[in-house]
């Protein structure tokens, strides 16, 4: 390279990192940008052509109408109920069986351990089609609980390799100093593993609900009634109305998408933890 | 009435504390077998059942047929132009994801100012449902005035307005494209989380032998990062290849056949065609398919990436 002291090499290299850093940001959030420019647009703008970059006025007209002529509150109450039910059926599964895996040794350990790659070799129409069979005969269509249930399903590794890493992380020294003063198993887990894991378990709690909340095969499948539909059936069911009206359909995906963005910048860590200690 | 209780609850300790460790294991293990079993062993010898009949949507008497449906869907031209599509959607995919995935791994491990919240939106895509990621790009790539097409335009890429996602050509490659900025943040935070794992002494002791950057990235990061790669690829390949609602937002498997791969023939069949039994065949060669990729996968490179 060039002659260059180390000063000027300095800030050649910050100059590189800041540009790449730039650079990247700004490509990557093309789609994201563009959506939220066109749902705070006047509408008769969306269809201009040549079209314009900057909105004219910034309006919450889309928004409104949204509220106002579809059936979206319901299904963002669908989408919150189906999320809860799913992330209290998925702790009450995963936790325990997470704790199993890290404190005790027993037959078929391992492949609790493997079970993410296990699962995912499995294709969801595989499940589906005969889940939607059984389900109709047993009336789980239609029914909250049983989407729910389905998404227990395939949240579970995730939330195993979550809760995996939170209870890995105390100390086997503490629980064995608890059991020499004679703290029983129970006691063990409510006074030292609970309150230890507790911000992992939160962590979890909120990436189960939002891999429900996204989910779309099974809740398509699942749920034939209008007034029953997810968030994202209920929104992709907006575009096949007669004029499909963008403005309107973007800010129900703003409403939808906006919420879970904002967790990941305060939760990441613990997923980076996650990845870092298991395969998944 | 409480020191009932407390008995009981006493008892309720000593039982716990008498298991065994393999029999207290397996205890807690329990909830976790039986919703699989459920949700998962159940579903799938039914759904096998089911491929060995001729069984509609609605009709109450399966008639049985055997293997008849493998054959004829093995002997099908739609069922070769979908492995060859899913291949090729898989492939590009993962191509896409791992090398977006990577590089901005590469520059958020750096040190800058406003590190956490530019790592925060590089993720953010993760968070997005499927759904929205689709129409975002849906409306973007507007066949008749979309953003898209006016810079490509102006670029000089395009002539005229392209319909994207009708076209047999453009098609593939939009998936693709969707594909890879919905999935990078998985192999971004896979490979930043093992990058935050490499020791600075490697590189300061690189620094001081005068090893450029290159050679650093070349003898250093990739050879640790090779593992974790290994695991991402894999991964990413069985879910990409089993993917359904990209595809099934952005192109229902169309123009014609041209994007249509093994999931969403399945469900074309069984749910549009109303034929459940020869959708599960094709779901069940899915799985056929995913099992001997899995296999040549682990034997290749499996003792490197344990």
């Amino acid at each position: 390279m060039f002659d260059l002291t180390l000063r000027q090499r300095h800030y050649l290299e910050r100059a590189t990192t800041y540009g790449l850093v730039v650079g990247m940001t700004l490509l990557l959030m093309i789609p994201m940008v563009w959506g939220v420019l066109s749902s705070v647009r006047p509408s008769q703008e969306l269809f201009s052509w040549p079209p314009t970059f900057v909105p004219s006025s910034i309006t919450l007209d889309n928004y409104q109408l949204l509220l106002e002529t579809t059936e979206f509150t319901q299904y963002f109450l669908n989408s919150l109920v189906v999320a809860v039910l799913a992330m209290v059926f998925t702790l009450s599964i995963a936790t325990p069986a997470a704790y199993a895996v890290t404190r005790y040794e027993f037959l078929g350990r391992k492949y609790v351990t493997n079970l993410s790659t296990i699962i995912y070799m499995f294709p969801l129409v595989l499940l589906g089609i005969p889940l939607f069979v059984i389900f109709s005969q047993i009336g789980l269509t239609n029914s909250r609980i049983g989407l729910a249930l389905t998404h227990t399903a395939f949240a579970l590794p995730f939330a195993l390799m979550l809760l995996r890493v939170f209870f890995n992380d105390i100390s086997p020294t503490i629980v064995e100093s608890a059991r020499l003063v004679g703290a029983s198993r129970i006691t063990i887990i409510r006074k030292i593993i609970l309150p230890l894991s507790l911000p992992g378990i939160v962590a979890t709690v909120i990436f189960v609900m939002a891999l429900s909340w996204k989910e779309y095969f099974f809740a398509l499948l699942l749920m034939n009634e209008n007034a029953l539909s997810t968030l994202p059936i209920g929104i992709a069911s907006l575009i096949g109305m007669s004029t499909t009206n963008w403005g309107l359909i973007l800010a129900g995906v703003m409403i939808m998408s906006l919420p879970p963005m904002v967790l990941i910048f305060f939760l990441y860590d613990y997923l980076l933890e996650g990845f870092a200690v298991s395969t998944l | 009435m409480s020191a009932t209780s407390t008995s009981a609850l006493a008892q309720a300790k000593n039982k716990v504390d008498n298991l065994s460790e393999n029999q207290i294991g397996l205890l807690l293990i329990l909830p976790l077998a039986v919703l699989l079993m459920v949700l998962y062993l159940y579903p799938i010898l039914r759904g096998f059942v089911f491929s060995l009949q001729e069984v509609s949507l609605f009709a109450t008497d399966p008639a049985w047929i055997g293997a008849q449906q493998y054959i004829d869907t093995v002997n099908s031209s739609r069922f070769w132009n979908a492995f060859e599509n899913g291949i090729i959607y898989t492939v590009g995919s993962v191509a896409v994801t791992v090398v977006v995935g990577v590089g901005t791994a590469m520059v958020l491990n750096r040190s800058f100012f406003g590190e956490r919240f530019v790592t925060g939106l590089i993720l953010s895509p993760y968070m997005i449902p499927i759904v929205g990621i689709v129409l975002i790009f849906r409306w973007l790539f507007n066949g008749l005035n979309g953003a898209a097409n006016y810079v490509f335009i102006q670029l000089g890429f395009v002539n005229e307005p392209v319909a994207w996602f009708s076209s047999s050509t453009y098609a593939m490659p939009m998936l693709i494209l969707i594909s890879g900025w919905a999935l990078y943040p998985f192999v971004c935070m896979l490979v930043l989380a093992k990058l935050q794992t490499i020791p600075d002494e490697y590189y300061e002791a690189a620094n001081l032998m005068g090893a450029s950057r290159t050679r650093q990235f070349v003898s250093i990061t990739l050879p640790q990062l090779k593992s974790v790669l290994f695991v991402a690829i894999l991964l990413r390949m069985l879910w990409t290849f089993n993917l359904f609602d990209i595809i099934w937002l952005g192109t229902q498997g169309g123009p014609g056949n041209a994007t249509e791969t093994l999931p969403i023939m399945a469900y074309r069949i069984a749910f549009d065609g109303l034929r459940l039994g020869e959708g599960t065949a094709v779901a069940f060669l899915t799985f056929v398919v995913l099992a001997i990729g899995t296999i040549i996968y682990f034997r290749s490179f499996g003792e490197r990436s344990a």
